[in-house]
């Protein structure tokens, strides 16, 4: 007994210590020039090799960090110490410029709309399932319906993986695709609600789950065979709008708006498009 | 001001925290015995093995587990033979999931409590004729009492605390995998403070209850023993 209470305050205090040690690091590389980048999963790949390009024509070095964005705008609501915010949705932006949080030039603020995510369904190629035969190029609904309803009883534990219908974008937009093919019902006991669209990639990628809805993105990112994927139609889900804001507590004002401005250059739009979004119009 | 959902998930914990305890010590005391009686190079290396979830990232759990549990994975695959369901994704992984996670929270204790256990009561009895489950259940458990007491409130109270593992391969399920760790991630993300607040609280207050109980047995074995 008292030497796994003492292995666990051991474990305690080696905690801490890497606690400390990593806030130490943090201070030292996001020293006063560094722009401070918080980004939702599912466009971070892409925010990387935007960051990049921005570092390479304005020497602004720029460190980024990722998570739900239910997460980041919790961090952001206490005070981490972000210049710019990239969200997965609108709502979330929309929450910040409400609360006083978002900067503002003379007129409006620095929030718009980055990035508009395409929701994807992909199972992998296996002999019962994949739909690679089963389902045209382009599919609408009937036949998306008739192909999901097909994998459903053709096997006990086909699985559905989503991300979480209640907290992540990807997840909503799933769940109300689903919803509006009236497959909502029907499926949900064989639906697993990953936490995010990265875990959903995981559950396919390990043959966990047989299929999944997830960003376009990360299939992209992945290299994944474009046979093994289909689009859904934009007018089955609500548009997963994502968009950025600079936060008023900014360490480098002028840099964060720079960067929020360069986002409309024609050669950055296209990188987000190649990312596999669409951008809005300008 | 809990919801169905929430209440579910806490009973959820309940569940797989004393199912998990249970399993763990029918299965590891006698290992654990084996493990205080033994000073070989190969004891050591099972101990240390039994003592990794304590210092693992409980993500790289979670991530071998996805593997194994998957339907081709080496865990996934006889599970599926034997049962026609999938282990991911189901209240039986995530049980077992638990026990190699918690699995060093049980052994710990037990090991120590075998270890200052005098083998003279073990011999006498023997002498007297008492058989081996006669040895167990008559001097055994009765004398390492505090150790079995320890070993069961803090396996239960490290399951009802897990979530790093439960968050990779749970799969979130409301009343099959989503226990109270995992809803009240959901409730945060969901800015539903609120509810993140009482289910915390309520966490908070019977973890700490668990720690007091065993503070106190550890106390009173102490002062008996003085």
């Amino acid at each position: 007994m008292t030497s796994s209470t003492s292995a666990m305050s051991r474990k305690l205090i080696h905690r801490a210590l890497i606690f400390l040690i990593t806030l130490g690091l943090a201070n030292v590389c996001l020293g006063q020039q560094t722009l401070h980048i918080a980004v939702a999963s599912n466009f971070k790949s892409t925010l990387d090799t935007l960051a990049q390009r921005f570092t390479q024509s304005t020497q602004i070095p720029i460190t980024i960090s990722h998570g739900s964005s239910g997460q980041l705008l919790a961090q952001i609501q206490n005070g981490a110490p972000y210049d710019l915010y990239f969200s997965a949705d609108r709502a979330k932006p929309e929450r910040l410029e409400a609360l006083g949080l978002v900067l503002h030039d003379h007129i409006s603020p620095y929030r718009k709309t980055y990035a508009v995510g395409q929701l994807m369904l992909w199972a992998k190629d296996q002999p019962n399932h994949g739909l690679k035969n089963q389902l045209p190029p382009e599919p609408n609904a009937q036949q998306i319906h008739q192909y999901l309803k097909t994998q459903q009883l053709s096997k006990r534990a086909n699985r559905v993986s989503i991300a979480n219908p209640n907290t992540a974008p990807y997840g909503i937009a799933a769940k109300s695709f689903l919803q509006h093919i009236k497959l909502w019902s029907v499926l949900e006991p064989n639906i697993i609600r990953a936490q995010n669209v990265g875990q959903v990639f995981q559950h396919i990628q390990s043959n966990n789950s047989q299929t999944g809805l997830l960003a376009l993105s990360q299939l992209r990112f992945a290299n994944v065979n474009p046979a093994q994927y289909r689009a859904i139609p934009a007018n089955l889900y609500p548009p997963i709008i994502q968009q950025v804001v600079v936060l008023k507590s900014a360490h480098l004002r002028p840099q964060a708006v720079r960067f929020y401005q360069w986002l409309d250059q024609e050669s950055v739009r296209a990188l987000i498009q190649q990312a596999g979004y669409s951008v809005p119009l300008m | 001001m809990l919801s169905t959902q929430d209440i579910q998930a806490l009973w959820l914990t309940v569940q797989l925290a004393t199912l998990t305890t249970v399993l763990l010590l029918i299965f590891t005391t006698p290992l654990a015995w084996w493990l205080a009686r033994q000073n070989s190079r190969i004891a050591v290396i099972i101990e240390s093995i039994v003592a990794l979830p304590l210092v693992l990232p409980p993500t790289v759990l979670g991530f071998y587990f996805l593997i194994a549990f998957s339907p081709e994975g080496f865990l996934g695959a006889p599970w599926v033979a034997l049962t026609g369901e999938p282990l991911s994704f189901s209240f039986a992984g995530l049980v077992l999931g638990s026990m190699i996670y918690s699995m060093p929270f049980v052994v710990q204790p037990l090991q120590n409590a075998f270890k200052q256990l005098d083998m003279k009561y073990l011999e006498t009895a023997r002498t007297l004729g008492a058989g081996p489950k006669d040895q167990f259940f008559s001097i055994v458990l009765p004398l390492c009492r505090v150790g079995f007491i320890s070993a069961a409130t803090l396996g239960f109270a490290h399951t009802v605390g897990e979530f790093g593992i439960i968050l990779m391969i749970g799969g979130n399920i409301p009343g099959q995998t989503q226990v109270a760790s995992l809803i009240l991630f959901d409730h945060v993300e969901a800015l539903n403070y609120s509810s993140a607040h009482l289910i915390s609280a309520i966490l908070l207050l019977s973890s700490l209850l668990m720690l007091i109980t065993i503070n106190i047995l550890n106390r009173r074995a102490l002062a008996r023993s003085l």
